[in-house]
């Protein structure tokens, strides 16, 4: 119990302990440096900083708006309506959760670039137009390919408060004359709006935090929030400004902190907004009559643009050498080659290797751990326990950009062979994502009654045993979700890895990536469907055999 | 004049048939109560009659018009109905005040401003809450959601009220109280009122009817003295209060055999020869000294009696059968006294087994 406490807060602390000494201190972590303000004066009057600062709150306003109302439209109609077809958007919701953003980026460039984007070209041809009326790489770009794909997220939180909504409240404003719209803007939304406000704070931490889309489509332009700008600063410019960097990271990390504990009181207020239940029964389902077609083209529609179209021109685009701007002629010049080129690429098939490893073992040690923090916080009565649930939830907080940052300065300063390996990948995974580890796990704990580990108490067994025997394997559906979700993050972290990955630890993600900037289009094409594919099988085994609910990723 | 009457009403759930053709009729101003133990029909009931479940089969008729019929494929949706309803979680909505809950229906039907304070303070007034008007849901207790949900239902005169086990989530002493404000309420107002629960003190104290329901049947209807002191069956008898059974073989119309003992009983309605069973309610039976003579008494033997403060509860072994008798409070008797068990005739049923 003490060890534990001592290694969730160690994994928390430590590199935000030496993130803090860099911010004021001069020099890179390989030399040494004195005390200094200078970091922060310099870093604030760099030139452009405010429209980065003015960037990164456009964008994540802008995303949190979208995400926000295409996950309330799409919560309410998969959880409360007849709309046909709603197991299958609910799945294709989890796909879409799934997507990996650098993918997404790439199909909608080749989609929405100016000159060769597919939707461009066709809007143009069908409308005369004499410009192209979308760039993927503005502002507005970022902000709807940001959107669309953390969509997911939003329905997750927002989901349930229609799924376990009173239904008897809609139904005591029928009986009093109000017709189905009335209703639905007067009761149901309302009654919405504790997840939605939620769920609009944590799309905005999210929206502050994101690296992928800023630094794809923005930072080409020059467009950079504060995560592209720290990953500028330390990965981009030579010499790396580590002074800027951890300036950048330190102030990136007090707004998200600040953010997070408005999250955490927000969430712990809606419980009070909660009245006398009636029988635990789901919410009764909406009879939308003729309209439940309009709603199912709608989210067809949805899908077909955000998972079907960004695959299809993949797929296309694997099986082309480059793609270059979308004609019919294109369909002459399919090859295969790319595939074979892709297995023979040496460092691609480390990076599979080094990702896989760090998804199955990463995932489980991670989803291990917060199994052990989870029962000390929620089941035992130990003294300390909450502070223990508080050091392994605080990297929540922690941007991708900011603990890499923070970690590559932590373990370069102390001589163990940690840096540069795929250990220092393993401990920033497992320190950044336990806390979302700890939430799917901690919903299956909170359900499970006490009376079973009394039980086993009351037979002699000491809690370690009641631990290993009775806790582990009643958690197994809970625990499957966590190594789920573990797996399918880790496999696309970017955010971390890329200033983490040196020469003997690249990982899918970063190879992925530098495809990307150096235009291997064949290439990442193909790479972005053998991943996919591998996704989508890991998930639907995973379905099969441990029958995980998607809703069992929402947050607790 | 009958406000509410329903026709071979039907529900099926998948394959499973929830409520089975029930007929009945409400008459203008009365109470009446659905009373059944859990997954007997009477909420699916209560619901169609709302409109808020589809019937399967069937006619609805609301004063004199006809909100459901599947033959003729009428179905007037919950909205247009006019039905107030409470619902079991009241389902007060906890983003509007108690005022802005009771003024809601009032703004659906696009009454002036003035007229909507007036009515909400009178209707606020009328159950106790004028004072709170201004509070939100989750700052009432049990018993003041409820009155809000009252209130809410009664405040745009429906043309009837259907109340869902509206006092299941209350505490037994608030329970009470609310009982017997309900029931002075509906009088007042004349209310035409549906009740469902399952609580057979609740349905005999504040019913004008009561209609007994089983396995998706209503299985007896009544007012609610009848319902207690002449059961038509085994299920009523056992689920309107506490009863005694006997099993007996039927001699003839007035004599029926309890092992090797004669009885006499009044049986209009079974075949002489016939297996049966006797029916006393525990106040019925008479507890006397050993050795009284007479027709129907057993000897007994006490095996526990408790002292209750408004009556002792004496169980006995009447010639090998168990019986509970409710006695006078005075009744004194100790485990292993020899007692005479008097079965008064009046005061017995004669069921089929």
């Amino acid at each position: 119990m003490v060890a534990v406490g001592v290694l969730v807060a160690f994994l928390a602390l430590y590199p935000i302990a030496w993130l803090l000494v860099g911010s004021f201190r001069t020099g890179t972590p390989f030399e040494t440096g004195e005390f200094t303000w200078g970091n922060y004066v310099d870093a604030y009057s760099e030139q452009g900083i405010f429209r980065t600062i003015r960037n990164t709150f456009v964008f994540a306003a802008g995303q949190t708006a979208g995400a926000v109302l295409l996950g309330t439209i799409l919560a309410w109609i998969i959880t409360r309506t007849n709309t046909p077809g709603r197991a299958v958007f609910e799945f294709l919701t989890l796909v879409l959760f799934l997507f990996p953003l650098i993918m997404a980026v790439f199909a909608w460039t080749m989609l929405l670039s100016p000159r060769r984007g597919l939707i461009n070209i066709v809007l143009m041809a069908v409308f005369g137009l004499e410009e192209p009326p979308f760039d993927v790489a503005s502002m507005g770009g970022m902000i709807f390919v940001q959107s669309l794909y953390v969509t997911p997220l939003a329905f997750l939180i927002i989901a349930p408060a229609f799924a376990t909504m009173d239904s008897s409240m809609e139904e005591a404003a029928r009986m009093t004359g109000a017709r189905t719209l009335r209703i639905l803007g007067r009761i149901t939304l309302p009654l919405a709006i504790p997840a939605i406000a939620s769920a609009s704070v944590l799309l905005f931490v999210i929206g502050l935090e994101s690296f992928d889309i800023p630094q794809m489509l923005g930072a080409p332009k020059g467009i950079y929030t504060y995560p592209s700008l720290i990953y500028h600063a330390i990965g981009v410019r030579y010499p790396a400004d580590y002074g800027l960097g951890t300036a950048l990271a330190m102030s990136l990390l007090l707004a998200t902190l600040a953010l997070v504990y408005l999250y955490r009181r927000l969430t712990r207020r809606s419980e009070r907004f909660e009245t006398v239940k009636g029988k635990g029964h789901r919410a009764a389902v909406v009879d939308l009559g003729p309209w439940r077609w309009v709603t199912a083209t709608g989210c067809a529609v949805f899908f077909f643009f955000t998972v079907f179209l960004p695959f299809g021109v993949l797929v296309l685009g694997s099986f082309l050498g480059f793609f270059g701007r979308f004609t019919w002629a294109m369909f002459d010049r399919l090859t295969t080659a790319n595939y074979p080129r892709l297995i023979a690429h040496p460092r691609l098939i480390d990076a599979v290797f080094n990702s896989l490893g760090l998804a199955v073992i990463g995932g489980a040690v991670c989803v291990l751990l917060a199994a052990v923090v989870g029962f000390v916080a929620i089941k035992s009565r130990l003294p300390g326990r909450g502070l223990v649930e508080a050091f392994a939830m605080l990297p929540i907080s922690f941007p991708a950009t900011v603990l890499g940052l923070a970690l590559l300065w932590a373990w370069i300063v102390v001589p163990l062979p940690i840096y540069g390996t795929v250990l220092i990948l393993a401990v920033a995974y497992i320190t950044r994502y336990l806390p979302v580890a700890l939430r799917t796990v901690s919903g299956g704990l909170i359900q499970m009654s006490n009376e079973f580990e009394e039980a086993a108490r009351m037979t002699g067994a000491g809690w370690g045993r009641t631990f290993w025997r009775i806790i582990l394997p009643l958690m197994r559906p809970a625990l499957a979700a966590a190594w789920l979700l573990m797996f399918m993050t880790f496999v696309r972290e970017l955010g971390m890895s890329i200033l983490l990955v040196g020469r003997g630890n690249a990982v899918l993600s970063v190879v992925m990536f530098d495809y990307y900037t150096s235009g291997e289009q064949g290439l990442l094409a193909a790479a972005s469907v053998l991943l996919m594919l591998m996704i989508l099988t890991v998930v639907i085994i995973a379905r099969q055999v441990f029958k995980i609910r998607f809703s069992q990723f929402g947050s607790a | 004049m009958v406000a509410l009457s329903a026709h071979q009403l039907t529900k099926h759930f998948g394959t499973t048939l929830a409520v089975d053709a029930v007929d009945f009729t409400i008459p203008d101003g009365a109470l009446a109560t659905f009373l059944g133990p859990s997954g007997c029909g009477k909420t699916t009931t209560l619901r169609m009659v709302a409109g808020l479940e589809r019937p399967s089969q069937g006619r609805i008729t609301l004063g004199e018009e006809v909100v459901f019929d599947a033959a003729q494929g009428i179905a007037v949706p919950a909205e247009h109905r006019q039905i107030g309803m409470v619902f079991q979680s009241y389902a007060i909505w906890p983003h509007m005040t108690v005022a802005g809950n009771v003024a809601f229906p009032l703004g659906i039907r696009r009454l002036p401003r003035d007229e909507i304070d007036r009515r909400v303070r009178d209707v606020l007034a009328l159950v106790q809450l004028d004072h709170l008007a201004e509070r939100y849901p989750a700052q009432l207790s049990g018993g003041q959601q409820q009155r809000v949900a009252l209130a809410r239902a009664i405040v745009f005169q429906p043309r009837i009220l259907l109340l869902d086990e509206p006092l299941s989530n209350l505490d037994a002493k608030l329970r009470e109280e609310m009982r017997g404000e309900i029931r002075e309420l509906q009088q007042r107002l004349g209310m035409t009122t549906l009740f469902v629960t399952h609580d057979q003190a609740e349905a005999l104290a504040m019913s004008d009817l009561v209609a007994v329901m089983n396995a998706g049947k209503i299985v007896q209807v009544g007012p609610p003295r009848a319902i207690y002191e002449r059961p038509v069956s085994r299920f009523v008898a056992e689920f309107v209060g506490w009863t005694n059974f006997l099993p007996v073989t039927l001699v003839d119309r007035t004599t029926a055999r309890l092992g090797d003992r004669l009885m006499q009983v009044a049986a209009d309605n079974l075949a002489p020869g016939a297996a049966a069973t006797l029916t006393i309610r525990p106040e019925d039976v008479v507890v006397e000294a050993a050795g009284a003579g007479g027709p129907n008494l057993l000897p007994g033997k006490v095996r526990t009696s408790m002292f209750m403060g408004t009556h002792t509860i004496v169980e006995l072994d009447a010639a090998g059968h168990e019986l509970v008798a409710h006695a006078p409070a005075q009744t004194t008797a100790n485990r292993g006294d020899d007692v005479g068990v008097r079965l008064p005739v009046e005061r017995m049923l004669v069921l089929s087994p």
